[in-house]
């Protein structure tokens, strides 16, 4: 493929290529602005520094 | 004092003391409800002919001279994610319409029936649970009791509306984000959260598996108390309601608690602030990242869960739903493996401040209900949209499983919200505290009589 100038929207094409969830063209644009504002609310988390050691936090309890 | 103005604890009362039936306050309820649902729009499902069922029951025995249990003769309903024997489990979706009906009530709805409760109904609520509106494109708009204008809150609306209404004394709703908190505050009720994993989830249909939790909603602390009590086999609420909680540590979330407020929402925290003896401030660091976190996970999950669908039938999701689950569901693992570490990161966080505190409060809302179709409020003097924003308050505390009280300052406009933050496994704590602002008048849910 070649890059276009919006690397979210390339990113959600290929996502739903891979993941098997195609998006409808009447919901495109919708699922365009939710994945903005989720990209948003995902950089917020992840530029914060944490320590290496922090682990997930898992609920399985055997 | 009617009927349907009764708390669950004085109808339990009455109907075990002979005062009255339980055969007399079904039909006052049911009264109730035929005259105000036409315009509140909760009940999705009415269930009278088994509540008659029930409440005869109930009758039957006390007239027998056996015991009955402590929801006598109690008009109660669920939010439409919790199994209803014979109906399907909507969950607010069209698809879920197709879904057998079944087989066994919930386990916490058997609780309660087993105690005497009768069901009036299931009750209207976001799609999936997706929400904090219960404006459902199925079912239509749940109204705000006070206002009928506004909006009643979500995800469990039609919960929070048919308790502030009179339609029901008690009901069951769920919380992944402030499902519970945010429209018991909306609407001026008690709302309860307890910590994640207190009770049981069998019989509900799921939203979030990291959040989600179940919980009551009523016009009393003690109703939620006992209600709680009912719930779940590991803790007991109802004797910590009996002595005040003057030597407790209590703080007020400053930062992210506050950042965007309406003046009148700051002034009903410093009004139960006041009402538990402190002028203390708190922080709960990096609350922003939680809310985020909170966010980026939920709609991964719920994306997740409903993938099967988005792929083959997207046309038959709500509107409002859709586009935030097909996105959810295309999030890098980073972002959802991050936001989990995050999760400790913060969890410890909390825990450290509650070395300090033993209870902190905050807004369920940054404002009282919006009116219906609303798409933006004024968030720290920006233009924001509403439906994301609501729960900016309510995400960064179930994000780590806190219990919480919400209880309502309805004294002179549109209810507002306060939450009672307390320690992992602390329901009583916060419970005792909600209880004490109730009796000493800081708190009240009345009735709403709406203008029809």
């Amino acid at each position: 493929m070649t890059p276009s100038d919006d690397p979210i929207a390339d990113y959600l094409d290929q996502a739903a290529i891979l993941l098997n969830l195609p998006i409808r063209p009447e919901h495109y644009a919708e699922v365009l602005a939710a994945f903005r504002v989720l990209r948003a609310q995902a950089e917020v988390v992840t530029e914060f520094a944490l320590p290496e050691h922090t682990e997930a936090a898992p609920r399985y309890t055997p | 004092m009617k009927l349907h103005e009764l708390s669950a604890t004085a109808i339990a009362a009455a109907v075990q003391a002979k005062e009255v039936s339980a055969g007399d306050v079904l039909r006052a309820h049911i009264a109730r409800i035929e005259v105000l649902d036409p315009a509140l729009n909760c009940f999705t499902d009415r269930t009278f002919t088994r509540a008659a069922t029930e409440a005869a029951a109930v009758d039957r025995k006390i007239a027998a001279g056996e015991v009955v249990g402590p929801l006598a003769g109690v008009p109660i309903a669920v939010k439409n994610l919790f199994d209803v024997t014979g109906l399907a489990t909507l969950a607010g979706a069209k698809i879920e319409r197709e879904a057998a009906p079944a087989a066994a009530d919930a386990p916490i709805l058997a609780r309660l029936t087993a105690a005497g409760a009768v069901l009036l109904g299931a009750l209207n609520m976001d799609e999936y649970a997706y929400g904090f509106v219960t404006e459902n494109a199925h079912d239509g708009v749940t109204h705000n009791p006070h206002d009928l204008a506004r909006i009643a809150g979500g995800s469990s609306g039609g919960s929070a509306a048919a308790v502030a209404g009179g339609l029901a004394a008690l009901t069951l709703g769920s919380d992944t984000n402030g499902s519970i908190r945010l429209p018991a505050g909306l609407c001026g009720i008690f709302g309860l959260k307890p910590s994640y994993g207190r009770i049981d989830r069998t019989g509900t249909f799921p939203f979030v598996d990291s959040f989600d939790h179940l919980g009551p909603f009523a016009r009393s602390t003690a109703d939620l108390a006992i209600a709680y009590d009912l719930l779940q086999d590991s803790d007991r609420a109802m004797p910590a309601l009996t002595q005040r909680i003057d030597g407790a540590r209590v703080a007020v979330l400053e930062d992210w608690f506050e950042y965007g407020a309406a003046p009148e929402m700051l002034a009903a925290v410093a009004a139960v602030a006041k009402g538990l003896g402190s002028m203390a401030k708190a922080i709960l660091p990096e609350a922003r990242r939680a809310r985020a976190a909170a966010f980026c996970i939920s709609a991964f999950e719920g994306g997740q869960l409903h993938k099967a669908n988005l792929q083959t039938r997207p046309q038959d999701f709500d509107p409002a739903t859709r586009p935030r689950l097909i996105a959810g569901a295309l999030q890098p693992a980073e972002t959802i493996y991050q936001a989990q570490r995050f999760r400790n990161w913060f969890a410890h966080e909390a825990k450290k401040l509650f070395e300090i505190f033993d209870l902190l409060l905050a807004p369920a809302t940054p404002c009282v209900a919006p009116l219906i179709g609303q798409k933006t409020f004024e968030l720290d003097g920006q233009t924001m949209p509403l439906r994301p924003n609501l729960g900016i308050y309510t995400q960064p505390i179930s994000f780590i499983g806190l219990p919480v009280v919400c209880v309502p300052v309805t004294t002179g406009m549109l209810p507002r919200g306060v939450q009672i933050i307390a320690p992992a496994g602390r329901e009583s704590l916060a419970l005792a505290a909600a209880w004490q602002l109730e009796r000493d008048g800081v708190v009240a849910a009345p009735v709403a009589e709406p203008t029809l």
